[in-house]
Order: C-alpha cells, then sequence, then structure tokens
C-alpha cells in the first residue's frame, strides 16, 4: 500500500539524511566494511567509536528498521561462507543510496573540519 | 564454531521472548529472531566476561521496556498521522468529536449509565487533581520567574573554601565593600543579615514591644533587586555606615500593624533593639524577600576600618551587567579575589588566607533559592502522574467494558468504511465530556492540595511557599492533562476495535467468543501495567518509610520530653557591659527555678536540631594547628550549669560548671564525647586545655558529655565544646546576647510557659519572649520533611494500590461473566466448586504476578532517585521491596477472591440456559 506513497525511498537524495545522528552513521560506517548481522554491527559500532556509540539490541534494531525504511540499508540474499553460518541469523547490507549519504555526511564533516583548523589557527585568540 | 544447532530453550530465553510482546506486533514480527539471537551472543559474552547475572537481565529488561514503550508510542504516533488507510487523522477525530450534535448524543449516552459516568469522573478527578495540586507547587516554586526586575539577572555570590567542617560560606562586611569598589561584572552587588529584634511602638501609642524579624542591608539591595518602595523612599548611598543617621523601612503588614496604614509615617520613629530609628519607607504589599519574610528592613552599619574578610555572615546577590553572565561574573571576582587582604588586613596571615582557598561561587538566585528541593518536587510530580496513568489505564478497561456492548455497531461501522476517526467520534466525545468533568472536579480537589501545600510546605523547607498558587498556567496545564486523558482512555479500545476482524464480532456478538477474549487480553495487559506502576509506587515508600523509621530511631543525645524552650535577645544598647549579661541570666535563672512546677532551668546560646548550629575555631592544647595552617572548627556551645541536667545529657566523666559570676571568671570548659574521641582516643580529656579562638585564653576540660545531634538528625554526631558564661576574656567569644531558656517542667508545661513569660517581663518589660515551644516540637520538626515526603508518597501509593486493586477487580469480575457458560458447563460435569474459585483466583494472581516482575525491574530502576532522601536505607532495600510485592501479590488475591466466590456459586443449569 506504500506503493503509491508519494514519499518511497528512491525519491529521496542522499543529502535529505544530513546531518547523520551519530548511531546512525557509525552502523552505516560499520556496514561500507561488508555485511554484518544484527549483534556484529553493536560490537563493531562500539570497537570503531571507541566505545562511544554503545547500541542496546532495542535501540539497534529500531534504529535498522528505519534505515530498512528509508531505503539506506536492505536485508543481504547472500550469505557468507557456508560453514560459519547460522542459517536463522539475517544480514544487513548498505544500499547505493546509504553509500551516498555516509559519503554526503563525511563530506559535510571534513568541510566542518577544515573549517574550524582554519579558525583555530588563523582566527582571533579566544577571550 | 561449526555446530551451531538449536540451542536448548531455557527459562531465561523464555522470560526473554515473553517481554518482546512489548514491542508492537509488526516490530516483534520482523526482528523477534534477530533480537533472540543477539540476546543469546550478548549473554554468552556476558557470562564470558565476567558480568553478574543480575546486571546483565537489569540491562536486558530495561532495554526492552525502554525500546519497546517507545517503539509502541511511534507506531501509534505513525498510525494517527496517516490514520492508518486513509486520510484520517486525530484531528479530525476531535473536532468532530466537539460539535454540537455528538456532545449531546454523548450526554444522553453518559445520563444512561451514571454509575459508569460517576466511577469515571471519580477516578479521572483523583489523577488530574493529584496531578494538579503538585505541578502548581512546581509552578509556583521552580517555574514561575523570581518577582524581581529582569530576574534571571540575579545571582547569589557564595565562597567556597578549604576548612574542615565548611565547604561553602556567604560574604563578609570586607567582601561587600570590596566587591561594590571593584568588580566590574555587576551592576550592583548587595547584602543583609537576617536577625530578630525587638520593636517598640511608636512613642504616641504605648503597646508591648513586639519581636520581629528584620534585614540588615547594605544600601543598595532594594536597587539591586529592582524593587521600589510603595510609600518614601529607598536607602541613600552611604547609610550603611557606621554612624550614619539611623533610618528604617518598613513591610506593608508592620505599617499596617503599627500606623494602621497611615501615610504619614514617614518621618516617625520607632525602637528598635533600643535603638530610635526614622522611618523612610514602606515596601510594597506583594513584595517578597529574597528567602525570609522580614518585617524590618535597615541599613547594616558597615566600617570599611574594622571590616574583616573572614567574618561570612552576609548573604549576598548581585545584578549582572547585560551581556554578562555567571561564568564571567566568576571570572571577575576570581580576578580581584586575590587582592583583597591588601586592603583589608583583618589582622589575618596572609599565608593563612591563602592556605584556606578562598573562592568565589556565582550561582544563579533562582537556582541557588530552589536548591535541593526541586529534586524533590520532580520526584513529587512523578509519582504523582504515575497515579494519573494507573487512573487513565483504569478508565480505559471501564470504556472496554461499555465498548463491548457497540462492538458490533463499530464492527459494522468499520465494514462500511468508516475510518479511525468516524469511529473515534463518538466514545471520544463520551471521554471528553467525562474528562472535563472530572478535570473540574480535578482542580477542585487541587485547590485543597494547594492549602495543605501551604500548610504543610513549610516543613517540606520549600522556599517561595507565598507564591503558590492556581493561575492561568495551572488549569492549562489541568485542561492539558484531562484532554490527554480522554484521548487515551477513548484510543485505546477503537485502535483494539480495527483490528478485530469484523465477520468474527459480528458473527460472536452477545456471545462472548474470540472477539471478547481479545478485549479481555487487553483489558489483563491494562491490570499488569496498573499493578506494575502501583508497584513501583509502593516501593518508594516503603523505602521512605524504613528510612523514616531509622531517623526516627536516631536518639538526638538529649530528651526532649518536658523540656520547654523560649528565646530572649539582650540589646547592646540597654546591655552594654558584659556583667550586665550574665547579671540578668542569673536574675532571670533564680526567679524561673523559683516557679513552682520547675525541676531545672538553663541557659544555652543555641538550641539542637535548629538552625542557630554553628562550627568555631578552637584551639587545643596539645594538637596546636601548624604555622599557617586551617584552624580546628568545632560546634561550640556557650551554657550554664545546669543544662545538662535540664537537658538530660549524661556526665561521662567530671562534672558541670558552677554558677556563672562575672567578677570571678571561670577557665573551665566541658567537652563531647565525639570531641574526646577525637583529640585523646586512649585517655580521658579531663585535664586538658581548650580555647576559644586562635588566641583565646586556655580552659581546662573539667568534664565530658554526652554526644548530642546539633546539626540534624541524619548529620554525624556533633564534637562539641560547651563554654561558661562567663569567660575570662570577653572579647574572644562575644557576649551571649541571644540566649535561649531551657526548662524542666514536667507535667506542668502549660503554666510554667506562662510563669516565664511573666517572669522575663517583671525583670525587663521591653524584653520580649518568643519561639516558645517544647523541646519536642523541635525533635519532630527536625523529621519533618522526611515524614511529609513520606506522607505525600503514601498517599499516592494508596490510590494507585485502591485503583489498583479496583482493576483487578474489574476484570477477574468480567472473566467470570465471560467465562459463566464454560463455568456452567465445568460444573455439571463434576468440577467442585473450590476448584472453579481456584482456577479464577490464581488467574488473577497470575496477572498480578507478571505486573509485579515487571514492576519490580521498574522499580529498581527508578528508586535510585530517591538516593538523596534515604537515610541508612539502600534503594534496593531487600526487605522494602520484598515487603512491597507481597502486598501487591495479597492485596491482587484479595481483589480476586471475590468474582472467584461468585463464579463458584454459578448455577450450572442456570448459565447453560442462557442464550
Amino acid at each position: 500500500m506504500s506503493i503509491m506513497s508519494p514519499t518511497s525511498a528512491p525519491q529521496r537524495s542522499a543529502e535529505h539524511f544530513l546531518p547523520l545522528k551519530p548511531d546512525v552513521f557509525y552502523v552505516l560506517f560499520v556496514l561500507l566494511h561488508g555485511e554484518r548481522h544484527g549483534y556484529a554491527i553493536m560490537r563493531e559500532a562500539a570497537a570503531r567509536s571507541g566505545g562511544r556509540v554503545e547500541l542496546q539490541a532495542g535501540a539497534l534494531y529500531r534504529l535498522l528498521a528505519r534505515l530498512l525504511e528509508d531505503g539506506l540499508v536492505v536485508e543481504s540474499q547472500r550469505r557468507p561462507a557456508a560453514d560459519a553460518d547460522d542459517e536463522r541469523r539475517r544480514y544487513y547490507r548498505v544500499t547505493p543510496l546509504g553509500r551516498r549519504a555516509i559519503a554526503a555526511e563525511a563530506d559535510r564533516m571534513a568541510a566542518l573540519a577544515a573549517a574550524a583548523h582554519a579558525a583555530l589557527r588563523g582566527g582571533p585568540a579566544l577571550a | 564454531m561449526a555446530d551451531f544447532r538449536m540451542p536448548p530453550l531455557n527459562g531465561g530465553e523464555r522470560f526473554y521472548r515473553a517481554l518482546l510482546h512489548l514491542y508492537p506486533a509488526r516490530f516483534r514480527r520482523a526482528f523477534k529472531q534477530d533480537l533472540i539471537e543477539t540476546f543469546r551472543d550478548e549473554r554468552r559474552d556476558a557470562s564470558q566476561s565476567g558480568v553478574s547475572t543480575a546486571e546483565f537481565w537489569l540491562a536486558a529488561v530495561r532495554d526492552v521496556l525502554t525500546h519497546g514503550t517507545a517503539e509502541r508510542i511511534a507506531s501509534v504516533a505513525r498510525l494517527l498521522r496517516s490514520g492508518g488507510d486513509d486520510e484520517d487523522t486525530l484531528m479530525s477525530a476531535v473536532s468532530g468529536s466537539l460539535r454540537l450534535g455528538e456532545l449531546r448524543v454523548a450526554l444522553r449516552r453518559i445520563r444512561r449509565a451514571p454509575s459508569f459516568a460517576i466511577t469515571t469522573i471519580v477516578v479521572l478527578g483523583l489523577g488530574v487533581g493529584a496531578t494538579t495540586a503538585v505541578f502548581s507547587v512546581v509552578n509556583g516554586v521552580l517555574l514561575r520567574p523570581l518577582p524581581y526586575r529582569q530576574p534571571d539577572r540575579l545571582v547569589e555570590i557564595r565562597h567556597s573554601v578549604q576548612v574542615a567542617g565548611v565547604t561553602e560560606v556567604d560574604q563578609s562586611d570586607a567582601g561587600l565593600l570590596y566587591y561594590q569598589r571593584h568588580a566590574t561584572a555587576f551592576e550592583g552587588t548587595g547584602g543583609w543579615r537576617d536577625r530578630d529584634v525587638n520593636v517598640s511602638p511608636p512613642a504616641d501609642d504605648p503597646g508591648p514591644a513586639s519581636r520581629v524579624s528584620a534585614a540588615i542591608v547594605t544600601a543598595n539591595l532594594f536597587d539591586v533587586l529592582g524593587v521600589a518602595p510603595e510609600l518614601g523612599r529607598d536607602f541613600h548611598a552611604g547609610e550603611d555606615r557606621v554612624n550614619a543617621p539611623p533610618v528604617v523601612m518598613l513591610s506593608h503588614r508592620l505599617w499596617k500593624q503599627l500606623f494602621r496604614g497611615d501615610p504619614a509615617v514617614l518621618g516617625k520613629r520607632i525602637i528598635i533593639d533600643g535603638v530610635s530609628r526614622e522611618v523612610v519607607g514602606v515596601m510594597p504589599r506583594d513584595f517578597v524577600f529574597v528567602h525570609s519574610s522580614p518585617d524590618v528592613w535597615y541599613p547594616a552599619p558597615l566600617d570599611p576600618a574594622t571590616a574583616a574578610v573572614t567574618s561570612f555572615n552576609y548573604p549576598s546577590i548581585g545584578r549582572l551587567r547585560a551581556g554578562e553572565t555567571p561564568v564571567t561574573a566568576h571570572a571577575d571576582l576570581e580576578r580581584i579575589l586575590p587582592h583583597m587582604l591588601d586592603e583589608f588586613p583583618s589582622g589575618i596571615p596572609p599565608a593563612m588566607w591563602e592556605s584556606a582557598h578562598v573562592h568565589a561561587v556565582v550561582m544563579p538566585l533562582r537556582d541557588y533559592l530552589v536548591g535541593d528541593v526541586s529534586r524533590l518536587l520532580w520526584l513529587l510530580l512523578g509519582s504523582v502522574s504515575l497515579v494519573l496513568i494507573i487512573a487513565c489505564a483504569n478508565v480505559a478497561s471501564l470504556f472496554l467494558v461499555r465498548g463491548e456492548s457497540r462492538q458490533h455497531e463499530l464492527a459494522v461501522r468499520g465494514a462500511l468504511g468508516s475510518g479511525t476517526a468516524g469511529m473515534m467520534t463518538q466514545p471520544l466525545s463520551e471521554s471528553i465530556v467525562l474528562s472535563i468533568v472530572g478535570g473540574a472536579l480535578g482542580v477542585l480537589l487541587a485547590e485543597i492540595g494547594v492549602r495543605f501545600a501551604r500548610a504543610s510546605g513549610g516543613e517540606l523547607g520549600l522556599p517561595r511557599l507565598e507564591e503558590v498558587s492556581i493561575d492561568a498556567r495551572v488549569v492549562l496545564f489541568a485542561l492539558g492533562v484531562s484532554v490527554f486523558c480522554a484521548v487515551v482512555v477513548s484510543l485505546i479500545p477503537v485502535l483494539r476495535a480495527r483490528r478485530i476482524p469484523v465477520a468474527i464480532v459480528l458473527r460472536e456478538a452477545g456471545r462472548g467468543g474470540m472477539a471478547g477474549a481479545a478485549r479481555q487480553r487487553l483489558r489483563s495487559a491494562l491490570v499488569v501495567a496498573q499493578v506494575a506502576l502501583a508497584l513501583i509506587l509502593v516501593a518508594a515508600s516503603g523505602l521512605l518509610a524504613r528510612s523514616f523509621a531509622r531517623l526516627r530511631d536516631v536518639r538526638p543525645g538529649f530528651d526532649p520530653s518536658g523540656v520547654i524552650m523560649a528565646r530572649i535577645v539582650l540589646p547592646v544598647a540597654t546591655y552594654k557591659s558584659y556583667a550586665s549579661v550574665v547579671q540578668l541570666d542569673n536574675l532571670l535563672l533564680e526567679r524561673v527555678r523559683a516557679v513552682p512546677g520547675v525541676r531545672s532551668a538553663a541557659f544555652g546560646d543555641l538550641a539542637p536540631l535548629t538552625p542557630d548550629a554553628n562550627s568555631t575555631v578552637v584551639g587545643v592544647e596539645d594538637h596546636p594547628t601548624p604555622p599557617n595552617g586551617i584552624p580546628h572548627v568545632h560546634t561550640v556551645v556557650t551554657i550554664d550549669g545546669q543544662y545538662f541536667k535540664t537537658m538530660k545529657i549524661p556526665m561521662l566523666a567530671g562534672q558541670s560548671f558552677s554558677r556563672a559570676d562575672a567578677a570571678r571568671p571561670s577557665s573551665e570548659a566541658i567537652v563531647s564525647h565525639a570531641f574526646a574521641v577525637r583529640y585523646w582516643p586512649q585517655g580521658s580529656p579531663i585535664g586538658k586545655r581548650v580555647r576559644p579562638g586562635i588566641d583565646g585564653p586556655w580552659l581546662t576540660v573539667i568534664g565530658e558529655a554526652g554526644d548530642v545531634h546539633y546539626d540534624a538528625l541524619d548529620k554525624p554526631l556533633s564534637e562539641a565544646v560547651y563554654f561558661p558564661l562567663a569567660l575570662p576574656d570577653t572579647s574572644v567569644n562575644g557576649t551571649p546576647r541571644y540566649v535561649t531558656l531551657f526548662v524542666d517542667a514536667k507535667g506542668h508545661e502549660a503554666s510554667v510557659a506562662l510563669a516565664v513569660r511573666n517572669v522575663v517581663h517583671s525583670i525587663d518589660p521591653s524584653l520580649p519572649t518568643y519561639d516558645e515551644r517544647p523541646l519536642t516540637d523541635v525533635v519532630v520538626a527536625a523529621t519533618a520533611r522526611a515524614r511529609v515526603t513520606l506522607t505525600l508518597l503514601a498517599v499516592a501509593s494508596a490510590l494507585a494500590l485502591l485503583l489498583g486493586a479496583l482493576g483487578v477487580y474489574g476484570v477477574m469480575a468480567y472473566t467470570v461473566t465471560l467465562r459463566q457458560r464454560e463455568i456452567g458447563v465445568r460444573m455439571a460435569l463434576g468440577a467442585e466448586p473450590r476448584a472453579v474459585s481456584g482456577m479464577i483466583s490464581r488467574q488473577g494472581v497470575r496477572l498480578a504476578f507478571i505486573g509485579v516482575t515487571i514492576g519490580l525491574a521498574g522499580a529498581l530502576a527508578t528508586t535510585r532517585l530517591l538516593r538523596g532522601l534515604l537515610y541508612e536505607v539502600s534503594p534496593t532495600d531487600p526487605l522494602a521491596l520484598g515487603g512491597t510485592c507481597l502486598t501487591l501479590l495479597a492485596i491482587a488475591a484479595l481483589a480476586s477472591w471475590i468474582p472467584a466466590r461468585r463464579a463458584a456459586a454459578i448455577d450450572p443449569l442456570e448459565a447453560l440456559r442462557r442464550d
């Protein structure tokens, strides 16, 4: 019933999602490195953020539900090596739109960082 | 790890699966398997990394509770926004339900079911009333701006110090002058001291002297506050210097009382503590002073020549310049503070001043005034909100029962294409009418609550009480809460109705089949929620009750029974010399002791468990302070010899002072047991020497007295030193001009209290006695805050328990009705009545058990908010929490016992003959 909906995912641009919240950013960032199941995403997001993004299971799956709905992430059909796999686990993969969103966020943060560094170097000293 | 087969389904995992039902069905369908896999992974890792089972489960339950609830709210919000399948919105339902025709229909329907209407109105009224009452206190105390010009620019200025026993102090007279000269971040800074004074009436109108509270202020203080007098003028600059002409400003109240509101009061003189002062102004009626309510204000006699940087006696405020913040103002004060001693040497070695580490503390005045009360108030608001939610759940189940009869109609309307809004209109208009009436009842109840708050708020230590009232914002709040209730109450049944297939409803209409069962499940869920929320409240008051009991068991160290106290202040103008004070004290004691019924009487300069208690520097001969080090600070009490006998404080060793005599000063002191243990843990304190201040005369310890809680019952025992009334060097400890008379008059308290007043009057008619009360009142007041908090929470939990019990009863009674046929069949087939009643009871208790389990997790997560309010009780005290669980289960058992008995009494023939 959402086929006719004017806000269905493919029509949105990557910029629509900016700025990405830290938890969203890290989930997408982790998935850039390959397909992962839920628990692996939690562990890796915590590790890559130096412990700053500690997602609980409920938070992660609510987030994934939104990312799936927005078309930033899809459930992977392909499975990793069959012997290491548990039939019932679901794996998630980032979509091209998700890649564009995280690229746009990275650009935005880079520009911000550059501006801040410039201000710190050349700007007036803090009173 | 290749052998991943189906892992065994153990109890913990089954519980987790059950918990997952907190998520909405759609979400659960999509992610249940993922969540369970993750749960297994987490549990494996937790056990490997040594996380305790309790910790792991607490985290898991909290995760499901928070995210399950959040997802449910989000899905309801989504549904309302999109209206499900069509463009229906909540707003269109609301506006539809407010059409006059609909309201009239609603009224008619309500009139036809008066008991339903009354129950709903009373339950909602209680919920809205309790919430609104507490909100009006929150509004008056926390939300309303302070009644001054640009109040957000006002800051409180205090100082942090590193001196044993003291962490924060007010402002000194030198500091006041110094900041006024050098601080640049402020438009002005000022200060005041609170004091009780004797006011004699104007000369042409003789009457008794009265005791009023006064504030001795800097001349610019009203200017800093931004308040002008109603009559006359503000103080002029320079009037707050020693030897300035004595002036005074009156409160509106005192002006009415002493001068009957005569505008010609300006220029007249009144006598305050023996000094004649000219009245220059009257403050407005609604003026509220910062945190006391004085009746007279007069300028402080500041003297730049003798001002000392360490006499931190003045609460102080400042008005920030535009653009300044508390942070920049703090920086400004820190900039100038190090040079203060250059301007005001105060006879203090610079190294000692440095070692005290005096730093400025600047905070918004409002935050300072509200202080630690804010947490208590938000906590109370949280508690009554829980009661409100329970009330809503309760009324929602009433609506569900009522909706039963309309189910057929709703199903038909749904089948004919009516959307959510259309189906909601009728119940919504009905619940809006009921909620508004309930809300009005709530506002009435809140009015009573506010009266109560004003009467007992003082005991809670609530500031700004005179500003608490029911204003427009409070009424709006009540209205908002009522509408919220209306929507919640009518939404739940309708959202549910949309899910049940029409065919089933139509087929089973009137027979209590599957559709009925689905509704019954929802009602059970509501009961579980009510029990869980009630448990949290009851657990909180259980903890507070345990804490209160502990606090009440603390022995103050003296026996207040039969002792009355009265205070007197001896003005400097009349009692100039030290000898005259001692002489008056002795004369008073002699006469009071001669009053029939008096067992003993004594003086002390402070009363225990009151804000009197102060800490002063004390020197200990064999524990000298290192050079430039921080001296010892202790509670110092100046007393006469019969103090211990009157207060029934035991003498552990040695003896008490003999009669004071100014001509032959005493060189003796007495120390408390705690003091003795601190300095001489091995030996006896007798014969050791202590002295007042850093250079007072040495006094020999002649006795060791039992310990007393001077500060507060929940603070440690005071390490106190007792000095005699007549000291060799009067300049050190000052002359005790504020004296408290303690009289042991067991059995004759009333007559003796009157006699004491007469004795004082007969000796000096210009000396009023004040603060006359039994010492037991002082001890009771010391636990008042704990008691009032406990009472409020106990009322909230009693309401919650009552509503919860009603909920269990309602759902079980309805279960019996629904299962009448089935029960009839069972009994016809030979089931014992007892088995039938047991079956129903067990079902009720099972519901309560689920509620108790969820509530316990909630309580464990929330009772930590109580930590600051608990005395020697852990927020997870097993006795309180266990007792709470048992209480709830017992009440649930009782509430389901009545329907169970009814079930057992069902006549099988009768039940089967129906339909």
